[in-house]
């Protein structure tokens, strides 16, 4: 319609331009040399060619990328880098994508535990300035420097070095920051400029602001668009970096994934709420800090500026000291709303009984009630004190400079003076400037307590991540103390540790150490064994074995190293290699995987090949733990040790199990490939395959210990000795046997008034003869399972 | 359109008969307009009845059909499965429900929510009113009137909802039943605090919610169409309608991409804690480079899936805000400008002063009605949370109603589909009332379906004490079940005296919140006690039977109100359930090892007050020192079988004792033959 005579004024320049250059070119072209012209194309061909093969190759590797990481994927393996660093595929989409991974070095790990044990004195932490408490028991989560501190010491974390892409990410999510300000400024002045065409009736001059609105739109929706996806990008980044510096202080060598839970119980039994959720809720609501924090503080900043130069020192103190007071006074007479709210969760559920539920529901309701004449009120006051008294004082502090121009600021002062004649229209512009400015003043304000609400909210997620990487390093670095004010700690708590534990030696060697229990940080551990002693070399297979919970377990965990050697001496090989101890626990253990990655577990299907074995077939990928049976978990245990071939094994009732005679035939073979088994297990019958024989919990308390050679005369006149006691107690078992029926029939009697014997009525008899067949049958089951024993024997 | 005859004066064109014959399409409009207008107006009218006519006949068919598919399966245990997995959706079920609730929670005409709803939308137009004329008054005092009234009539919905959904629940045992027989409902306890306040809150709130902004966008279209032209305001209304369906089209299914964020999330958090779980057994393993690995893979994998959506996000968001801010904001002026350019018939002069006037006006009102309509389409997302909550309170009332009417629904998980059970199952026996009690051939099953004893037939007359014994879930608690009325009878033929003459004492026995008294006279109310003429004295000298009298003496007396399980041990518990037998003194009274916990010589001293106030009892008791105060046993063994006989006590103790002691020796040969077997190997 209107628009036909724009569109085709438009057109027209266009075709100009076009055909302008269009002879320009045709020009050059019969001007240059014939030499020109052949290096032109030769080069042009040249390029072409070189793209094409570039773009091919590039393609190429791309290909072969894709195709190793889906083989990969499926085989969960992790490559290693040189430098230590591990490339791991994900699926993405329908593909995979690589994703290399960098260690954090051990000595950031040791730079930080200044940041995550000690903090520091001013900002009210430790107690006592040298015993590392973390977490400060005494700080609340809360706006105070506590929580700068941990922000802080977090920040090193997520922002490693001035470099790093996290930097990057915040400086351009500034920028965009920044041109949003100046769009929006930009914005308003194309609205007026267009509300004034229309105004006008300037038709021509508007459409061409619509089209400009529509321009500007489109930049301005970009750098919105562009603020939210930075804003994520920057939690990402983030939680990133925090994810990968807790997994690598969580999962390594000192095995502190186990011992934060089981020793020192810091953060509870829930570090996987830590690690995900509190994380995650940690990082965006930090990124977000940012946005909402840094706008309205530039604002305040600005504004405040802005009216000390106009209103000067006085008017702007006025304004701080209104500010402050109303902040008070609101604070004071804002009613608990916190505690309130869990009165009433206090009445929410509770026993449904008729009358104490209708009373129950009326004092609810009554309380709610009282809440919400209560919140009117205050919601009324609130408007009351922020919209008319602070405009009214506003007001009053603008019309300063009009009434006292020697107490104004600098500018209004020198502009009194430049402009005698246009005072009047001075002093009404000066007013609306002031109060325009008083106004996104309040408004920044608002925006601030908004934002201050939030920090708030932060300042708790970062005390629980704070919590979390602090007790992690704590657990890292072994950093107990006696509590401040005792000289000792309590016996065999973490800090009370003495014993050495030695890797390195061939055998397996205890030196008076006790077995103790250990109990969660700061308490004092069990003892089970006051002093142990004993030694296995190469060869000498040992069976530990004594009646249930007097620590036969606790020992495997002592000489892994899980449990703190609290005294004396522990002596073992390393842990990994042909020449390291490996440990079966009794729990079977079944990874996420490939039917491979189950047997060579803890390796990966690169470290297999490159220990040089071989396999096929084995890429399927289930849910493990349902589909093998009980005994085939753990058999493929003892698969797992037959693969590593480890010089010492302990195995934890490794085969209970597992039928006596492919046990038999799992220890011969272990025997062959010469591995030294300590076995933990209460049956008695796997003596033969050990040369010594540790038995626990002998003793009246059950804390004595014997160490003895199997095969020995006293071991074996022990053995007569209770074979023939039992013997005689089985005597006399058909006699039992006899005399409980004859009871049974006694009492199943059934009389009625007058003495009569009542019969018993039809589905009775069938219910009697089925027990007597279930009688039958487990007989016969005794008598199967005495002819396997023969046939052992 | 109108246009033309004005932008011809300043325009050249050139085609002079496109010129002319526009000029006489327009005028020949103009002419018509009023009357082309309403014809519009009368059509979209006509279609909108007619959509909504559509709409209805199409949910009523639905319903239908529904009802005939419910029909046809037959009635049986498996019915609850398939109704019990109805999708919250916004139909026919839900007004009805919703009308069924507001006529609970609107009784009358007359009532105080209905007073409360009309001044809280005399309010809400006040508002609308306020805001329509005076430009820069902020409706600050109105609209915290408004929260009041919202959250007042919520609080009112709640009480009405909550008391009928009390006298429901607490009549003819149906909290019982609707926790034991019935598995509709899993649990009611939240659905009546939480699900209902839930649901007053959303009704309260999506008044004020929905009232507001239709009313907001009829009163400001109105005068809109009015200052404008209703071309204009069609014209535009058609392209946003148009720009975003086009966007719809165009949006990612981002419900999808979070779906799968969570699940990667959850698998993330899941190897996690998988690795807390098994952490002993990864540290004996050193298998932590192993593991390290996967978790990255989790988090990676979550990582690049978040990324992903984010690009989605970003490319969508810069759409969604050019059209919505920028786009729309360009019609909108377009709208405005309308009365500057063009001449619209009825508006006044075109002196700079009015256009400014209009414009602003125009302005302003455009801007309130967009924003009543972005609150329109966000109150669908409120409206569906409504039918979430009505479906869930609406559901509690049916299921009540129909428990009340004895209709049960539970899925059973046990040897129930065996035909002979469901046999069983089906049966229904006979129930009278009489002096004595006596089962003949009742089965007893268990709340989950399993027949524990086929036919069960004993008698209990009065001064007859029966002592039941046998493993536990053999089937003694469905037979008080039975007694107590709150269990159907499967089968055969049960005499029973009155609900109110049988007694039952658990063995943790319950006391309420309230005063000593209370605690004493349970179910009675003082009223109730006063009436049968038994004074505090009297309730002190049960006490002293039980040897408690000196919680009277403790502060507050007999009036003392206290969390009574808290305050007093197990002992006391049971001594105060004691106290409450003598106190009611009925005919029967049943002891679910209610004596568990107090000394010989109370429980003597129990006994014998009971026998002497003509108690006739029957206990559950594995004590034997219980035996003698009894003459008939009721035993079962725990395999469907019984034995009822006359007790003779004594005999019966020596000849028990001896079988206990063999059963501990035969128990210990299996040990002994195996280790000997492991000695001799």
């Amino acid at each position: 319609m209107a628009a036909q005579s724009t569109l085709r004024n438009g057109e027209d320049p266009l075709l100009v331009l076009y055909n302008h250059y269009l002879t320009l070119i045709r020009t050059r072209l019969t001007k240059s040399s014939r030499t020109a012209k052949l290096v032109a194309t030769l080069s042009l061909l040249i390029s072409i060619v070189g793209t094409g093969y570039g773009g091919g190759r590039w393609w190429q590797r791309r290909k072969a990328e894709k195709e190793t990481g889906r083989k990969l994927l499926r085989r969960n393996s992790g490559l290693r880098g040189k430098d230590g660093s591990r490339t791991i595929y994900v699926p993405y989409r329908s593909s995979t994508s690589k994703v290399t991974i960098y260690p954090t070095k051990p000595t950031t790990f040791d730079a930080h535990r200044r940041l995550f044990l000690q903090p520091p004195r001013a900002a009210g932490l430790g107690s006592d300035g040298y015993t590392p408490q973390v977490p400060p028991p005494q700080t609340k989560p809360g706006l105070n420097l506590a929580f700068l501190h941990q922000f802080l010491s977090l920040l090193n974390i997520m922002i490693p070095r001035w470099d790093s892409k996290e930097t990057g990410l915040l400086l351009s999510h500034s920028v965009f920051l920044m041109l949003r300000t100046y769009l929006s400024l930009v914005v308003a002045r194309l609205d007026g400029e267009i509300v004034r065409d229309l105004v006008a009736g300037n038709g021509k001059a508007f459409l061409w602001g619509i089209v400009k609105w529509c321009g500007i739109g489109s930049f301005a929706s970009y750098t919105n668009a562009m603020i939210k996806f930075l804003q994520s990008k920057v939690s990402i980044a983030f939680r990133t970096r925090l994810t990968r510096y807790i997994h690598d202080l969580y999962l390594n060598d000192h095995l502190n994934y186990y011992k934060l839970q089981n020793l020192d119980g810091g953060v509870g039994l829930g570090a996987d709420q830590f690690i995900t959720q509190d994380l995650t809720l940690f990082c965006a609501s930090a990124a977000s800090l940012y946005s909402s924090l840094g706008k309205p503080f530039v604002d305040l900043c600005v504004f405040n500026y802005q009216l000390f130069r106009s209103l000067g020192p006085l008017a702007l103190s006025g304004l701080l000291a209104n500010y402050f007071l109303t902040a008070t006074i609101l604070r004071r007479l804002s009613p608990p709303f916190g505690k309130l709210k869990a009165e009433v969760a206090f009445y929410g559920g509770d026993q449904m009984e008729r009358t104490f539920l209708d009373k129950g529901f009326k004092e609810l309701k009554h309380w709610m009630e009282g809440i919400y004449s209560l919140k009117i009120r205050y919601n009324m006051l609130e408007d009351f004190v922020l919209k008319y008294s602070w405009s009214a004082f506003g007001y009053l502090i603008t019309s300063l400079p009009v009434f006292l121009p020697a107490w104004g600021g600098l500018g209004g002062a020198a502009e009194a003076l430049a402009e005698k004649n246009g005072k009047e229209r001075s002093r009404m512009k000066d007013f609306i400037t002031n109060k325009r400015l008083m106004l996104s003043l309040a408004d920044a304000g608002g925006r601030m307590m908004y934002s201050i609400k939030d920090l708030s909210e932060l300042a708790g997620y970062t005390s629980r991540v704070y919590t979390l990487i602090s007790t992690l390093h704590r657990v890292h670095a072994a950093a107990y103390f006696p509590p401040p004010g005792t000289r000792h700690a309590e016996l065999y708590s973490l800090a009370d540790v003495q014993g050495t534990l030695h890797a390195g030696f061939d055998g397996v060697r205890l030196e008076h150490v006790p077995i103790v229990a250990p109990g969660l940080w700061p308490a004092g551990g069990d003892e089970l064994v006051e002093s142990l002693s004993f030694v296995v070399h190469a060869g000498d297979h040992l069976l530990v074995t004594g009646p249930n919970g007097v620590g036969k377990s606790a020992v495997a965990r002592i000489v892994a190293g899980l449990w703190p050697t609290y005294r004396g001496l522990v002596s073992r090989p390393r842990r990994v290699g042909e020449d390291g101890i490996m440990f079966l626990p009794q729990r079977p253990y079944l990874s996420t995987g490939t039917l491979r990655d189950q047997v060579i577990y803890p390796h990966t299907a690169v470290d297999m090949k490159d220990a040089g074995r071989r396999d096929r077939g084995w890429d399927t990928r289930k849910d493990w733990k349902d589909v093998l049976s009980g005994g085939e978990k753990q058999r493929m245990g003892i698969a797992r040790l037959l693969y590593h071939e480890p010089r010492y094994a302990f195995v934890d009732e490794g085969t209970s199990a597992v039928s006596s005679d492919v046990e038999g035939l799992l220890y011969e073979r272990a025997k062959a490939r010469g591995i030294t088994l300590i076995t933990i297990s209460t049956r008695a019958s796997l003596k033969r395959y050990h040369t010594f024989t540790l038995t626990l919990g002998l003793g009246d308390n059950g804390d004595e210990w014997d160490f003895q050679r199997i095969g020995t005369a006293s071991e074996k006149s022990s053995v007569e000795k209770e074979l023939h006691e039992l013997r005689e107690r089985l005597q006399s078992v058909e006699e039992w046997k006899r005399r409980r029926q004859e009871i049974e029939d006694e009492l199943s009697r059934v009389w009625v008034e007058g003495g009569d014997e009542l019969a018993p009525p039809a589905y009775e008899e069938e219910g009697r003869n089925e027990d007597s067949e279930g009688a039958g049958e487990a007989e016969e089951g005794v008598a199967r399972e005495e002819g396997t024993n023969e046939v052992e024997a | 359109m109108a246009a033309q005859s004005k932008l011809s004066s300043t325009r050249h064109i050139s085609t002079q008969s496109l010129k002319s014959l526009i000029n006489e399409l327009t005028s020949r409009y103009l002419q018509h307009r009023t009357r082309i207008s309403r014809a519009i107006y009368l059509t979209l009218f006509v279609a909108l009845i007619s959509r909504i006519r559509n709409a209805i006949a199409e949910q009523k068919a639905a319903s239908q059909r529904q009802a005939e598919a419910r029909k046809r399966p037959g009635t049986g245990a498996t019915e609850g499965e398939a109704t019990g997995r109805k999708k919250v959706e916004l139909n026919r079920e839900f007004f009805k429900n919703l009308l069924r609730l507001l006529r609970i929670v609107i009784p009358g005409w007359r009532s105080k929510e209905l007073r409360l709803l009309i001044s809280h939308s005399i309010f809400l137009v006040l508002r609308t009113l306020i805001s329509l004329y005076v430009a820069e008054l902020d409706g600050r005092l109105v609209s915290n009137l408004l929260s009041y009234h919202q959250c007042k009539l919520s609080l009112q919905y709640r009480t009405r909802l909550t008391n009928y959904i009390h006298n429901k629940y607490l009549n003819h045992m149906t909290f019982y039943t609707l926790s034991a027989l019935d598995d509709r409902i899993k649990n009611a306890d939240q659905l009546i605090t939480v699900d209902v306040a839930k649901f007053s809150n959303s009704l309260a709130e999506l008044y004020s919610n929905i009232a507001k902004p239709i009313l907001d966008m009829v009163i400001y279209n109105w005068s809109l169409s009015r200052s404008v032209g209703g071309e204009g305001l069609f014209m535009m209304s058609l392209i946003v309608q148009l720009s975003a369906s086009v966007m719809r089209a165009l949006t990612p299914p981002f419900g999808k991409y979070v779906a799968d964020e969570a699940r990667l999330e959850g698998e993330f958090r899941f190897q996690h804690s998988r690795l807390i779980d098994y952490s002993e057994e990864v540290a004996l393993y050193a298998g932590h480079e192993a593991e390290k690995d996967t978790l990255d893979k989790g988090y990676f994998t979550l990582i690049k899936h978040v990324n992903r959506i984010l690009r989605r996000r970003f490319y969508h968001g810069v759409m969604e805000d050019f059209v919505i801010k920028y786009f729309w904001g360009a019609l909108g002026l377009m709208l405005c400008s309308v009365p500057v350019f063009f001449k619209v018939p009825g508006a006044s002069g075109a002196s700079m002063g009015d256009r400014t006037e209009s414009f602003v006006t125009n302005r302003r009102m455009l801007l309130m009605s967009s924003d009543a309509f972005g609150r329109i389409m966000f109150s669908y997302k409120e409206i569906t949370e409504l039918a979430g909550y009505t479906a869930r309170v609406s559901t509690l009332l049916d299921v009540m109603d129909d428990i009340q009417a004895g209709h049960f629904e539970k899925r059973l998980v046990s040897s129930a589909s065996t035909d002979e059970n469901a046999a069983v199952l089906r049966g229904r026996g006979q129930v009278f009332e009489g002096e004595d009690i006596e089962f003949v051939d009742v089965p007893i099953v268990s709340p989950n379906g399993d027949i524990l004893v086929r036919k069960l037939s004993f008698s209990v007359r009065p001064g007859e004490h029966l002592l039941i014994v046998g493993p536990n879930g053999c089937g003694k608690s469905s037979l008080f079940r039975i007694l107590g009325g709150l269990w159907p009878v499967y089968g055969g033929t049960v005499r029973k005296p009155p609900f109110e003459d049988i007694f039952y004492i658990p063995q943790r026995p319950y006391l309420s919140r309230g005063t000593l008294r209370q605690q004493i006279i349970y179910p009675d109310g003082v009223r109730e006690m006063r009436d049968k003429g038994i004074t505090d004295a009297d309730l002190h000298r049960i006490l002293s039977v039980v040897e408690i009298e000196s919680i009277v003496d403790r502060p507050g007396g007999w009036d003392a109100e206290q969390e009574w399980t808290d305050v007093l041990s197990g002992g006391l518990q049971q001594r105060v359930a004691m106290a409450r037998l003598f106190y009611h003194a009925p005919k029967y009274a049943i002891l679910d090892e209610c004596t568990s916990s107090v000394t010989l010589e109370i429980e003597r001293v129990m006994y014998d007050e009971a026998k002497r106030l003509g108690i006739t009892l029957m206990t559950v008791s594995h004590r034997r020192s219980l035996w003698k105060y009894h003459s008939r046993i009721l035993q079962f063994d725990g395999q469907g079988n019984y034995v009822f006989t006359k007790l003779d006590a004594e005999r019966r103790l020596q000849l028990e004792d001896e079988k206990e002691e063999l059963d501990l020796r035969l128990r210990a040969v299996p040990e002994i033959e195996r280790r000997i077997a492991e000695l001799t190997t």
